[in-house]
């Protein structure tokens, strides 16, 4: 059997038990084994709270998986994450105007998410405009993300000092990354805007591949790189914005996995793709349900766990890389 | 025979920003022929390069690919009959050996998900050839710089291309693996490949082609044989370096020795 089915066999396994765990966790793991059976209790816990949060963060943890596998090749910067292009910058200055008007009470359980998800792709169309005039250059990008995120998170700070402190105590969780303030109402309507881009992303598989050599190089594999780079932008901002107008801010999850799967396989996207997938969606289904219990009743923000734990091995992986 | 001509450049004109780097350039490239380009740094080689891969378009003037315009042709056409190695790559992702190759398969794929015995065995077999099978498992960015040129050109002729045109492929060689890739480059040439190389070392440039374009300032200075092109007035003339001209005792082409201006 070689590596790549080893890899696969394990995170199917992984996958199987974050999702045991994080359903049956707490009390419940006897009522869960023995099945259907459960207690009425159980059964409203299970059907309302614990199932939508599981799928939720499968959904979430692999999306921002496969986007920094995208982000990844296209920026060709190992670093490279979800958040590089200034998403999370963005997002946060569309929830917090979204607080501040009290949108959710004029319209919907919706009006968060949306203007999350109009501030994300504001700031990447910003970041989209101004490297396109530069041939997508990889270095110009990253350094305009980093510097359209610092000119919103400062617009999120002024909103915070010219108003009541007490309505922006919302945004520090969501900034922190939570999965707690999911809609489960809508399941199956969020289970299809996740899926369908990362679809897209898996059958862009080999074009990928080939905009991971460059520019110049793309060209001559046949593949229009601006037509490229336009549309894996597309996709991937589309499916950052869901994540964080949903989520929040999760960090590391799409930078660690990807890096550790391509030092563990080193095959081309296809593969890193999908094993990214199932390791992102079992990661963050881990840390959300150590989030839920390390120091119950208090809950964590996700984003705290996953920044600490993910960070550190980072750190771990920079300096054994000398 | 009759000749055909795979390349046909017409008053080509180029400039990055105001810089002007080809001046009304004419010149034919025949199918079949190991072609070199050869001129100083800056003549405008590398921008000749990527005008006739269509990657970059001339102010002025056409290029016909086969008798016709390369403007018309779509990239993925065009990638299965050019395949284009650029002065540098820069690797990143970690990718096996193995599999950074293969993506050069990409014009020639039918679907996503397609991965064919054949492609891996016509990989495999392309490996054997450059001697680079026992890179298969290494990772593309731990390799030497002289080992990854070799996979840079292998990557090319997986491509499975008509044409292959390389800017100074061998200039990270040590002598044995310049003339290794050249001697490739030749056998890859006689199965009917064009070969179009830029090459900075005057003598390899002598050795293994068959017609030699020397460039000087944005135009042809010369082309033809290389006993036509590489005499010591032309070379004098265009590198405004002194030399002698011999003849190599073996393969009796051209021989250039540089004069230094200490001992004039």
């Amino acid at each position: 059997m070689n590596r790549i089915k080893i890899t696969y066999l394990t995170l199917f396994f992984l996958l199987f038990l974050s999702v045991f765990i994080s359903l049956g966790y707490g009390k419940g793991f006897y009522e869960l084994l023995k099945g259907f059976s459960c207690s009425e209790d159980f059964c409203y816990v299970l059907k309302k709270i614990r199932i939508p949060r599981t799928i939720f963060a499968l959904l979430i943890g692999g999306s921002l998986s496969i986007c920094g596998v995208t982000f990844q090749s296209i920026l060709r910067n190992n670093l490279a994450e979800p958040y590089t292009l200034g998403i999370s910058g963005g997002a946060s200055f569309g929830i917090a105007l979204s607080l501040i008007f009290e949108l959710n009470s004029k319209a919907g359980p919706f009006a968060n998410p949306a203007m999350g998800f109009l501030g994300a792709m504001c700031s990447t169309y910003i970041v989209f405009l101004l490297s396109r005039k530069r041939f997508f250059d990889p270095n110009q990008i990253i350094l305009f993300g980093i510097v359209v995120s610092l000119i919103f998170s400062s617009l999120v700070f002024f909103l915070f000092s010219i108003s009541d402190p007490d309505r922006m105590h919302g945004i520090i969780l969501w900034l922190m990354g939570d999965l707690s303030g999911f809609e489960s109402d809508f399941i199956v309507f969020y289970i299809l805007i996740f899926l369908i881009p990362a679809f897209f992303l898996f059958f862009l598989n080999k074009e990928l591949d080939v905009l991971s050599l460059g520019y110049e190089k793309a060209r001559y594999l046949g593949l229009n790189p601006d037509t490229g780079y336009r549309i894996f932008f597309i996709i991937t901002s589309l499916l950052t914005a869901f994540c964080v107008s949903v989520a929040g801010i999760i960090p590391f999850v799409g930078l660690i996995v990807p890096h550790i799967l391509k030092i563990v396989l080193g095959t081309g996207s296809k593969h890193i793709l999908f094993t990214s997938y199932l390791a992102g969606a079992s990661l963050l289904i881990l840390s959300d349900t150590f989030s839920r219990y390390v120091l119950y009743p208090l809950e964590l923000p996700v984003g705290v766990v996953t920044g600490i734990s993910g960070g550190t091995i980072l750190l771990l992986l920079l300096l054994k890389r000398r | 025979m009759i000749k055909e001509i795979l390349f046909s450049l017409k008053d080509i004109s180029f400039s990055y920003k105001d810089k002007k780097v080809l001046r009304g350039l004419n010149l034919d490239i025949e199918k079949g022929v190991f072609t070199g380009i050869i001129g100083p740094n800056g003549s405008g080689k590398s921008t000749l390069i990527r005008i006739m891969a269509g990657f970059l378009t001339p102010e002025e003037g056409t290029v016909l690919f086969k008798g016709q315009d390369i403007k018309k042709y779509h990239v993925k056409d065009l990638a299965r009959d050019i395949a284009v190695l650029p002065q540098s790559m820069d690797v990143f992702y970690p990718y096996k050996v193995e599999d950074f190759i293969a993506i050069a398969r990409y014009p020639h794929l039918q679907w996503s998900f397609s991965n064919a015995k054949k492609d891996s065995d016509f990989i495999a077999f392309i490996m054997e050839i450059m001697e680079i099978s026992y890179l298969k498992d290494r990772r593309i960015t731990e390799l030497s710089q002289g080992e990854a040129q070799r996979v840079f050109i292998a990557q090319c002729i997986v491509q499975d291309p008509m044409v292959i045109l390389l800017d100074e492929p061998v200039s990270h060689f040590d002598i044995k693996y310049q003339m290794k890739t050249l001697e490739i480059l030749d056998s890859f040439n006689k199965e009917g490949m064009t070969v179009v190389v830029v090459l900075h070392d005057l003598n390899l440039a002598s050795e293994f082609c068959k017609k030699i374009v020397l460039i000087s300032e944005g135009a042809i200075y010369k082309e033809g044989e290389p006993n036509e092109v590489l005499t010591y007035e032309n070379i004098e003339d265009v590198y405004k370096t002194v030399v002698v001209v011999k003849e190599n005792p073996i393969s009796g082409k051209p021989y250039i020795i540089p004069i230094s201006k200490r001992y004039l």
